[in-house]
């Protein structure tokens, strides 16, 4: 289970941002304008913390390249690069939230 | 990719697998006996059989057959389009045929065809004898196949569907298509549906547990990672389908609104829901075709394929983020600008994974020495068209373009694009590649030149033009069209390049006549020198032994490994259990586990399709009887299938090769059966989360309306008798020791997630809500409806286990029924659960 959740993680973490950010603006949608603000901080807070979760997940499973595990090398560089790939393309989907409000 | 060896995953002791290839003579008899337990099929049973060699080459045929079927739609529409004001076909006629050139391609061509590459080629790429669940796949096939037929059918009676392939209500409500045209739609597309979600199931379990040993993830083949992120991907994206259609035909049916604004509907719920599905749907067809193109690329190129593991990160990468894309359908459906924001940016992102697999093939065609045969052609072909197609499609992700272009026939030329590119001329190098896999014959390398220089040119000719058509501002989907817009000329030059199209595809049908012979005692073989283990030498119970892989090609890499399988030096030389049998070994490191007893041919699965079939197809023309009986007589045959499984053999070890002993027996997650239930249930769970999404956004529409929940005493009820069946349900194996027990802990599980089910469909009654008043009754009864269709699996599962109780079929020595009863028990009481939390604490709950 570890092995998936190394591989899959940062990229599930990309998933779960998308589907708070999509429902965050649908609630800003249909939300009265003074309480657009705290919905844009705590999207903020969210992005920060899937970002730094990936960035965590991603640089661990750079280190583990060395060492013995399921799946090997081919496992570990795998999980390392989607999770820093996925750290990125949170920030870019969240860019558009961040801007408007 | 080099490292340290990775740890045992299971506790076999890999050091064993040097005891291959074995020395000495195989025991006599023993290659007969592997032939007659794999005998090819006689009479009847060539309609019964179930092995992979058979059912895959009958799935990839039927699915031809609807791409030449939707293929003559497709001239008939460029024939009516070639000039202005022409009266070839009427325009309600031509209604019907594009929405069945779409649907049909898109749903009797597409998916199924790469779903039937994956059961042809995955046993024998993976080293199994046949994929784990081969009546499912055979079932999926025969529903498939008669469920098409019937649709496609409809056609010549005048009654088929004619709203588009994606049949946006209200243009579909009953208000504007009052007759069964669209039901056929409906219902014809969920239960095909139900097919492909079948095939999928096998598909992920098959990549997962049936691998050769050894065969972990860095060796397993591209084309195999890429099914399975399909199958993977089919599990999200389905359920969101069959809901969408089982909605839109509950308020036909039933008047219950859900799309229907007027009484609190939306039908912009459709296209959330449909294009949830819809657009990973594009790269659920492009990522096994994207996979076959990395397994041929290679091959012709007589080159490993550049940058593997970045293309299996791009498999996956595809995988995730299609699923952000859905809402760029909706572009000019006034979407908060945010959303429209971040969709835009997800849909600009996708191109990136989807780039770094064109670039990889790019650099392994110039790293290599490239041969230009047929399937080097069709993979250069589509490799151009792809390009061509991404790149209209990142002008379409802007969203001021998408404003211009939506709707005209840019979109139509972009779609064509990205689809022949993706899909179609990369299974066609498919087809050319492995046809000596299954054929005594290959296909001719002449008349493959001359079908793809046709179909090239003809694609270029209709679909290039129509860019222009589009930006000049015809929209799509008119059965004509006036004089002196400067249309008239790219039309023709489309209607012209269409049959040059079909010229080449027509080329395609006389060199499969002239060529193709599967079912032989004999096949051409290796003709392109793939490296894949599809080439080792194989018969009907796929390769005499399984090889122990140590290489990502291993053709290339093991110099004597065709040698020594034919031979019988690996694992499962022959048949120990006496029976059909596979290795099941471990997700990650392909370490073997046990051997799985496989079924042998029936008619069960067959009768199963046929009534399933009918049970969808009379409800279509609402003879309501004759489709509950069908229903129930499909049911019957599902049991009668299922009573064949969970038996123990008498040996509960047998020798798989080389003295290394295993058990022929198990249950739990190393079990093929558990994983099959698991996804299953995600297939459930997907359906409840979509259903969950409609009630939130139907509340969002209009929240004013939402009337408050029944009493909290009903809640509590409900609740309590839900989460107790659950617990039942799972502590049930624990007391097999006590068949009996087990057994009546189950029976009174499902009695208790009855009780929770009724109390709440009652309570909800007692509040007056009706489903035909509003969207929230609508909402609220399609969940209970839901859980209630769980609650009669799960009673039918109960007296299944009773049954089986009543014969000796329930003990310590075969827990494996019980505990897959036992998870969907449990998994029901949860999915109640979540529907009771949802319906009645929100909105109220915020309050």
């Amino acid at each position: 289970m570890n092995t998936w959740l190394s591989l899959l993680g940062g990229l599930a973490l990309w998933a779960a941002h998308f589907l708070a950010s999509y429902a965050l603006a649908s609630l800003a949608d249909i939300s009265p304008y003074e309480h657009q603000a705290p919905l844009t901080w705590l999207l903020a807070g969210l992005t920060l913390a899937c970002v730094l979760a990936a960035v965590a997940l991603g640089v661990r499973a750079w280190r583990a390249t060395g060492r013995p595990g399921l799946g090997g090398a081919f496992v570990q560089r795998l999980s390392a690069l989607a999770s820093l790939l996925s750290a990125i393309a949170i920030l870019w989907q969240s860019a558009p939230f961040l801007w408007r409000y | 990719m080099s490292g340290p060896p990775p740890p045992s995953e299971t506790g076999f002791d890999t050091s064993l697998y040097e005891r291959f290839p074995t020395k000495g003579r195989r025991p006599k008899g023993e290659l007969e006996q592997l032939e007659a337990i794999w005998c090819a099929p006689k009479g009847w049973q060539w309609i019964t059989v179930i092995n992979n060699n058979y059912v895959g080459v009958y799935y990839v045929g039927a699915a031809m057959l609807f791409f030449v079927l939707a293929g003559v739609l497709a001239l008939l529409m460029r024939t009516q389009l070639a000039l202005p004001m022409q009266g070839v076909l009427a325009q309600e006629t031509y209604n019907q045929i594009f929405t069945m050139h779409g649907t049909v391609m898109m749903f009797l061509f597409a998916v199924p065809a790469v779903e039937a590459l994956g059961v042809l080629l995955l046993p024998q790429m993976l080293g199994a004898r046949d994929l784990p669940f081969p009546r499912l796949s055979a079932y999926a096939f025969w529903a498939y196949l008669i469920g098409g037929l019937a649709f496609f059918c409809s056609l010549f009676f005048g009654l088929a569907p004619n709203g588009g392939w994606f049949m946006y209500p209200p243009l579909t409500s009953t208000t504007y298509s009052p007759g069964i045209n669209a039901d056929f739609w409906l219902l014809g597309i969920g239960f095909i549906e139900i097919s492909a979600i079948a095939g999928a199931i096998e598909i992920i379990v098959g990549v997962l547990k049936t691998r050769a040993p050894g065969m972990s993830l860095d060796k397993l083949p591209v084309f195999a990672w890429a099914m399975l992120v399909f199958a993977g991907m089919i599990i999200i994206a389905f359920p969101s389908v069959i809901l969408a259609t089982t909605l839109l035909e509950l308020e036909r049916a039933l008047g219950w609104p859900f799309f229907d604004a007027a009484r609190g509907g939306d039908p912009m719920l459709w296209q959330h829901l449909f294009w949830f599905f819809g657009h990973p749907e594009v790269y659920i067809i492009f990522l096994p075709a994207a996979g076959a193109m990395s397994t041929i690329v290679p091959a012709v190129a007589r080159t490993p394929l550049v940058g593997h593991w970045l293309v299996v990160l791009a498999f996956l990468a595809t995988g995730f983020i299609s699923f952000g894309v859905w809402a760029h359908h909706m572009f000019t459906t006034g979407l908060p600008g945010v959303s429209v924001g971040m969709f835009s940016a997800a849909s600009m992102a996708v191109s990136l994974p989807a780039g770094v697999q064109v670039f990889s093939w790019i650099a392994t065609v110039a790293s290599g020495r490239m041969t230009f045969n047929a399937p080097g052609l069709f993979v250069l072909g589509s490799l151009l068209i792809f390009v061509m197609g991404g790149l209209t499609g990142v002008m379409a992700a802007m969203v001021p373009f998408d404003w211009q272009a939506h709707d005209t026939y840019f979109i139509v030329a972009h779609l064509h694009y990205v689809l022949i590119g993706g899909m179609v001329f990369p299974l066609f190098a498919a087809i050319y590649y492995w046809t000596p896999m299954v054929s005594a014959r290959p296909l001719s390398e002449r008349l493959g030149r001359w079908t793809f220089g046709l179909m090239f040119v003809g694609m270029h000719l209709a679909f290039l033009p129509m860019h222009l058509t589009g930006l000049m501002g015809m929209p799509r989907r008119v059965y004509t069209y006036a004089a002196g817009r400067d249309w008239e000329w790219p039309n023709l030059i489309s209607s012209i390049g269409a049959f040059v199209f079909a010229a080449g595809v027509l080329i395609w049908l006389i060199d499969m006549i002239r060529n193709f012979r599967p079912f032989g005692a004999s096949e051409a073989g290796n003709v392109y020198e793939g490296g894949g283990l599809e080439w080792l030498p194989a018969g009907l119970y796929s390769t005499r032994s399984i090889p122990v892989v140590t290489s990502l090609y291993p053709l290339w890499d093991q110099k004597t490994l065709a040698r020594d399988v034919a031979a019988g030096r690996y694992f499962l030389p022959g048949a120990p259990t006496g029976g059909r049998e596979t290795l099941v070994t471990s997700p990650i490191n392909a370490e073997p586990q046990y051997l799985l007893h496989m079924p042998v041919p029936s008619g069960w699965h067959v009768w199963a399709a046929v009534f399933t079939a009918g049970f969808f197809l009379l409800l279509t023309v609402q003879a309501y009887g004759a489709s509950v009986l069908s229903g129930v007589l499909a049911i019957l045959c599902v049991l009668r299938w299922c009573w064949f499984l969970d038996h123990p053999l008498p040996q509960r070890t047998v020798d798989v090769g080389a003295g290394i002993t295993l058990p022929t027996y198990a249950s739990g997650p190393s079990s093929t059966g558990w994983w099959a239930m698991v996804v299953t249930l995600v297939v459930g769970g997907m359906v409840l989360a979509m259903s969950v999404f409609s009630y939130v956004f139907l509340w969002s529409r209009n929240p004013d309306a939402w009337r408050p929940p029944p009493d909290m005493a009903s809640l509590a009820v409900a609740t309590v008798s839900a989460a107790a069946g659950g617990a039942l349900a799972l502590l049930a194996k624990r007391h097999l020791a006590r068949p009996w027990l087990a057994t009546a802990m189950v029976l009174s599980a499902a009695a208790l997630l009855t009780l929770a089910f009724g109390v709440d469909l009652s309570s909800w009654r007692t509040t007056g809500l009706e489903p035909q008043a509003s969207a929230q009754g609508a909402i609220v009864h399609a969940i209970l409806a839901w859980q209630g269709f769980f609650v009669a699996v799960a009673a039918i599962m109960a007296l299944y286990v009773l049954m089986r109780r009543l014969c000796g079929y329930v003990g310590p020595d075969r827990p494996a029924t019980l505990e897959l009863v036992g998870l969907f028990l449990a998994y029901t009481a949860g999915q109640g659960l979540v529907g009771l939390g949802v319906t009645r604490l929100f909105p109220a709950g915020l309050a």
